[in-house]
């Protein structure tokens, strides 16, 4: 009977685990879609209200990097600018990895940007770890933790 | 057709006893860099119609150069003058000092200060000699704009250069405050040395970003500190012999009724603003400080109106009462 039970809790963790990963590729899908299309409302639903967006920027070898932490609006508010701004983009999204906590699901990537910003090239390089979790019924971003590099 | 000599004599007599001032064409200038065109014309061609409805007729004419525009008020040429509050406050130092330094942070502060400044129970203290304030809009926070980001702190500004109004006493004791070099210039030349690189910082609010280009300034290493340092506002002042206390007061009431929509102008300015980020974590709490002892240091100088700065700080105390100053007894 204990032994039933166990099989059965180890079932659910599984499948919980796989559908967690199931929404971990589906928000890595949407996210990349609504970054390559520059498109902001997009980019909006995958966020929740209430998110919060700490970005540390390294500022090169003699500085200590700077931390800023921006609310949502901040976030997309920076987001929307750079692209209105911005011609030429290239994007690359790599080593996506997905690790299931007792906050939801946290997602890890690397990504890569490239712009012509202002007549000059702008590049940005980020570490990029995201917390998933379910609101109203939606898996929405509920923090985002970034490491940048920009030159 | 002819008029029964008792309607002419009345006529004339009307016209003889009414203010030569009436009888000359009023002209109402305004300061705008962009000309007669963009939302500040268009506002104060609104206002020219809606004072229209109220009897006072008069024209409007544009200066693109603040300082000739204030000259022309002071010789008569003008009857009233659009200007920043910056330059407002040499000719009504009580509502000119809205502008301060660390004074509101929030748009929420000001909307509520400038329905204040409206009522009529105030309306002796717009005026200053000749002239009186008739109306104030908002022109947005002003923001330091800075070309490198790693000058991230307060500390880190001292010994760069800084672009300082001339006509303004409170942004030069300001730099020297912060240990900052003051560069002198005026609305017409200060974002020319920022983009070319002669000054490191100028603080602006946003809707300068796109017509002067500041996004030049700012380049892909620069940063916009987003930390009100100022609520910068455009108000119109007249001469009060020209007009009457009672479309002062409706002027008043008609400007403050137009915060909604100047608002839209600047939120949508703000939302265009790259490279826009609040202080970092660690500098916040010494940011706001600085901002505190602004005031102070700027009020203990003589820059700003006294009374206007207390009335700030009540303002500043409703909308958030949890405020360390709220409780601290001081007046500012």
């Amino acid at each position: 009977m204990a032994v039933q039970r166990r099989l059965v809790a180890v079932f659910f963790v599984l499948l919980c685990s796989r559908l967690w990963a199931d929404e971990g590729s589906v928000w890595v899908e949407r996210y990349t879609q609504a970054m390559k299309a520059q498109d902001s409302a997009a980019l909006a639903e995958l966020i929740a209200d209430q998110a919060t967006v700490a970005v540390t920027l390294t500022l090169g070898p003699q500085e200590a990097p700077m931390v800023v932490t921006l609310t949502r609006a901040e976030y997309l508010q920076q987001q929307k600018a750079l692209w209105r701004f911005a011609a030429g983009q290239t994007i690359v999204i790599s080593d996506v990895q997905q690790t299931v906590g007792d906050e939801g699901l946290s997602l890890s990537l690397h990504q890569k940007e490239a712009y012509q910003l202002f007549g000059q090239t702008f590049q940005q390089e980020s570490d990029i770890v995201l917390t998933l979790q379910r609101f109203q019924g939606r898996y929405q971003v509920a923090h985002i933790r970034t490491r940048s590099r920009q030159w | 057709m002819t008029l029964p000599k008792s309607s002419i004599a009345g006529l004339l007599i009307a016209l003889f006893c009414l203010p030569v001032s009436t009888l000359q064409a009023k002209t109402l200038c305004v300061f705008s860099l962009v000309g007669a065109q963009g939302d500040l014309w268009e506002q104060m061609r609104d206002y020219q119609v809606a004072a229209a409805g109220e009897g006072e007729a008069f024209s409007l004419r544009v200066f693109t150069d603040e300082r000739v525009a204030a000259e022309d008020l002071k010789a008569g040429f003008c009857d009233g003058l659009m200007m920043t509050g910056i330059k407002a406050r040499q000719f009504v130092p009580f509502s000119g000092s809205v502008d301060a330094i660390g004074g509101l942070q929030r748009y929420q502060s000001l909307e509520i200060m400038i329905r204040l400044l409206a009522d009529p129970r105030l309306s002796e203290s717009m005026r200053h000699g000749a002239y009186e304030t008739a109306g104030i809009l908002p022109m947005g926070a002003a923001y330091l704009f800075i070309n490198d980001r790693s000058i991230n702190s307060v500390e880190k500004m001292a010994g760069r250069t800084m672009a300082v109004f001339d006509n303004d006493r409170a942004q030069m004791l300001m730099a020297k405050h912060i240990g900052v070099r003051p560069e002198l210039s005026d609305v017409s030349n200060f974002s020319s040395k920022f983009n070319n690189g002669v000054v490191d910082v100028v603080a602006a609010p946003a809707v300068a970003y796109l017509p002067l280009e500041l996004y030049r300034g700012v380049g892909v290493k620069g940063v916009v500190v987003k930390m009100p340092t100022a609520q910068l506002t455009l108000q119109l002042v007249m001469r009060h012999d020209r007009f009457s206390s009672d479309f002062m007061a409706w002027s008043r009431r008609y400007f403050a009724q137009q915060f909604d929509r100047a608002m839209t102008v600047i939120r949508r300015a703000e939302e265009d603003l790259l490279f826009f980020y609040p202080p970092p974590d660690k500098d916040r709490p010494r940011y706001a400080l600085m901002m505190n002892e602004a005031r102070t240091f700027l009020v203990e100088s003589g820059v700003y109106h006294r009374e206007t700065m207390a009335l700030m700080k009540k303002v500043r105390c409703k909308i958030a009462a949890q405020r360390a100053e709220c409780g601290d007894g001081s007046q500012w």
